[in-house]
């Protein structure tokens, strides 16, 4: 990173800050959704600023570990948008990110109606709108796609709770891990992330992220951006296509160092209260340390790399356990193989 | 909305106007790592100034090409060096259109050889330079081909009406539902690499197709094994360190040679793809055929297709079981005649 960055002030999406936990917060997940902790390097917070002033998808590379799911919630909460995912897996298809419908169940109802009577069948009652649906266009996708006054299945939206007091028509979309999926999916995703749009061939209509109007009081990056972020990870298990790339913003994060480490432990223990710096820093310091000297040696034998959760979940035993992370502790051996290596 | 094309020069203006308007101090630093982060750094650095960047020659084959993330392909030609761009003032956008590629970055050849062989020392005074490495496969269609000659042909997640609706109007009712098949290469694959004498002058190949396969399917779903002769003579592992894509730091290579097994087939299901020659290099290749016949006799019991790429025509090929599918590994190698190969029968 540039020492120039360090200083970066975001005119777009404003200081990004995490929420002290309250007191009494006991188990923390590393690996959170609500997006209340995290830190954020200048040179992320300066990509994010570029996706969002271009309007393009950021797509975050880097070991696992290293931060990149958490990033979009911790954005969807500190620019009050809707949060939306879809963890990638080997059998993800393009589609799965727009829409699924459920076949098998209306067979089911189809032939039941057919024995019983009944009501003719709505096509829209099995549609189950993906993630982009939802970030496109909300109100049609709680709806199925069907038009407003029509009766429909009654739908949950994805994350309602974490969404019920944000902006409708502003969205922060993760796609996790899309190096998980087969090669052709990147390619196949090209339309909807280039257009904003694309087409349910099941119900015949199409889906647009329309142009969404500024807020009154709206942020910078309300009134400059499209009010959609599109953040996809990879691990880079497999290489992306170059047409893909091509039309991505892209960021990578390297692991963080052993003073950013603990940086990060301040941002996770951080109590009302509580002495950080007494308690928690010398442990999380040396922990640190002990981690670098993991990972090294992981790399050495081409073994899975320990990253910042496993540091997390290390830091959370040492602390409530009460085991030193130096091998004079007898425990220490066990918890390094067992919470770092995991051999 | 029209579907947006790739990054250009008017996402930099825009992401200028937005973010480094304003901010008089560093304006100028931060105006480059805005450039830097949309891969358009040679439109806000003179070029002289990024080749002293303290980039070694020797590291750009572990580096990619740009910000974008694009590592550059082994096999890319290498044009003119790019010249930056005098961009007018920001305010002046008027006159700016879309821009045509004008140049890529230079080609580094990576050129392995096989760790069992030495090279002959070269006598005193006499220089040598690699030759270019020209790929048995189009470079071109490396992607679809390498991807082709291990994805199977699986059940989807969409329901094949057409079938379905066929077997209602038969009067059948379906037992199970159709699902239309696509091909995938999510099986994995398990890779045989033929060390023997006879594919000395593909060894190059064999290390190019199996890192084209890591960085197109993933070093995850593979595993690779060398040997000699026959599979069933013994493998050795080759250490994922030798495919895996550069994209962290490189492990030091292992001291010790991998120890020899024997030989396992994959979890069924999974597809093995050999590269190798059958023996027709060393001329013996009929005191070997009846191993490879009890070697894919193995694997369909399994329902592990195997195939074979042989650098040989197929007027050199010995006749083997049909179960075992030979393919000819040459610049005819398309997506089409893999499809074939990988078919059901």
């Amino acid at each position: 990173m540039p020492n120039d960055l360090a200083s970066y002030t975001s005119p777009l999406s404003g200081p990004l800050t995490s929420e002290s936990l309250p007191e009494g917060t006991g188990l923390d997940s590393p690996d959170r959704r609500d997006g209340s902790v995290y830190r954020c390097p200048p040179a992320l917070h300066l990509a994010l600023d570029v996706a969002l002033a271009t309007g393009r998808p950021l797509l975050v590379r880097g070991e696992p570990g290293t931060g990149k799911s958490s990033f979009a919630a911790f954005v969807a909460r500190n620019l009050g948008w809707r949060y939306y995912e879809h963890a990638v897996t080997s059998s993800t298809e393009a589609r799965d990110l727009l829409w699924r419908f459920d076949a098998v169940r209306r067979l089911a109802d189809a032939q039941a109606r057919a024995a019983l009577g009944g009501t003719p069948l709505n096509d829209n009652d099995y549609i189950e709108p993906g993630p982009l649906w939802w970030a496109f266009d909300a109100a049609s996708a709680s709806r199925r796609g069907q038009a407003e006054g029509v009766p429909v299945r009654p739908l949950t939206e994805p994350f309602g709770e974490l969404n019920a007091d944000r902006d409708r028509r502003r969205a922060v979309v993760l796609i996790d891990e899309i190096d998980k999926a087969d090669p052709d999916v990147p390619n196949a995703l090209l339309v909807p992330l280039g257009s904003l749009r694309f087409h349910v061939s099941d119900l015949g209509r199409d889906v647009a992220r329309e142009q969404t109007p500024a807020l009154p009081t709206a942020s910078a990056a309300d009134a400059r951006s499209n009010g959609l972020l599109i953040v996809i990870t990879t691990n880079e298990e497999r290489e992306l296509p170059s047409a893909f790339l091509r039309r991505c913003i892209t960021v990578r994060l390297d692991p963080p160092d052993s003073g950013e480490l603990v940086e990060i432990a301040r941002l996770h223990f951080t109590r009302p209260g509580q002495d950080f710096d007494g308690m928690v820093a010398p442990t999380a310091q040396r922990l640190a340390e002990r981690l670098k000297e993991a990972r090294d040696t992981a790399r050495a034998a081409g073994q899975r790399v320990p990253g910042t959760a496993e540091y997390l979940d290390a830091l959370r035993a040492c602390l409530d356990l009460g085991i030193t992370p130096d091998d004079d502790d007898p425990l220490w051996a066990e918890l390094r193989r067992i919470s770092l290596a995991k051999d | 909305m029209a579907a947006r094309g790739e990054l250009w020069v008017g996402d930099l203006l825009r992401a200028w106007k937005q973010l480094a308007d304003g901010q008089a101090p560093g304006a100028s630093a931060l105006r480059t790592a805005i450039a830097d982060t949309l891969g358009l750094g040679t439109l806000a650095a003179p070029a002289a100034a990024r080749r002293s960047s303290g980039v070694a020659d020797d590291d750009v084959d572990h580096l990619p090409v740009n910000d974008t993330g694009a590592s550059r392909a082994i096999d890319e030609p290498s044009p003119p060096e790019p010249q930056p761009l005098a961009l007018p003032p920001v305010s002046d956008t008027r006159s700016l259109r879309p821009l045509t590629p004008i140049g890529r970055s230079p080609l580094r050849l990576p050129v392995e050889a096989d760790d069992s062989l030495q090279a002959l020392p070269l006598e005193s005074g006499v220089s040598a330079e690699a030759l270019p490495f020209d790929p048995l496969i189009d470079p071109a269609r490396a992607r679809e081909t390498v991807g082709a000659a291990i994805a199977l042909r699986r059940a989807g997640k969409t329901i094949d009406v057409a079938r379905l609706v066929d077997a209602v109007a038969r009067g059948a009712p379906p037992a199970r539902l159709p699902y239309r098949a696509t091909w995938s290469p999510r099986a994995g694959v398990q890779v045989l690499l033929d060390g023997g004498e006879g594919m000395t002058p593909f060894f190059d190949d064999q290390l190019w197709l199996i890192r084209q396969l890591a960085r197109n399917v993933g070093a995850e779903l593979m595993r690779v094994y060398r040997y000699h002769g026959n599979p069933l003579r013994g493998v050795r592992e080759l250490p994922r360190q030798r495919y895996a894509p550069p994209a962290y730091p490189a492990s030091p290579r292992p001291q010790r040679a991998p120890p020899l097994l024997a030989y396992a087939p994959p979890p069924p299901g999974t597809p093995v793809l050999v590269l190798g020659d059958l023996g027709l290099g060393r001329g013996d290749e009929s005191a070997g055929l009846p191993d490879w016949s009890a070697w894919a006799q193995q694997l369909a019991t399994r329902r592990c297709p195997p195939l074979v790429l042989l650098p040989w025509s197929p007027a050199h090929w010995p006749k083997l079981p049909r179960c075992l599918a030979l393919a000819y590994w040459d610049r005819s190698l398309g997506l089409g005649a893999l499809r074939q190969k990988r078919r059901p029968t």
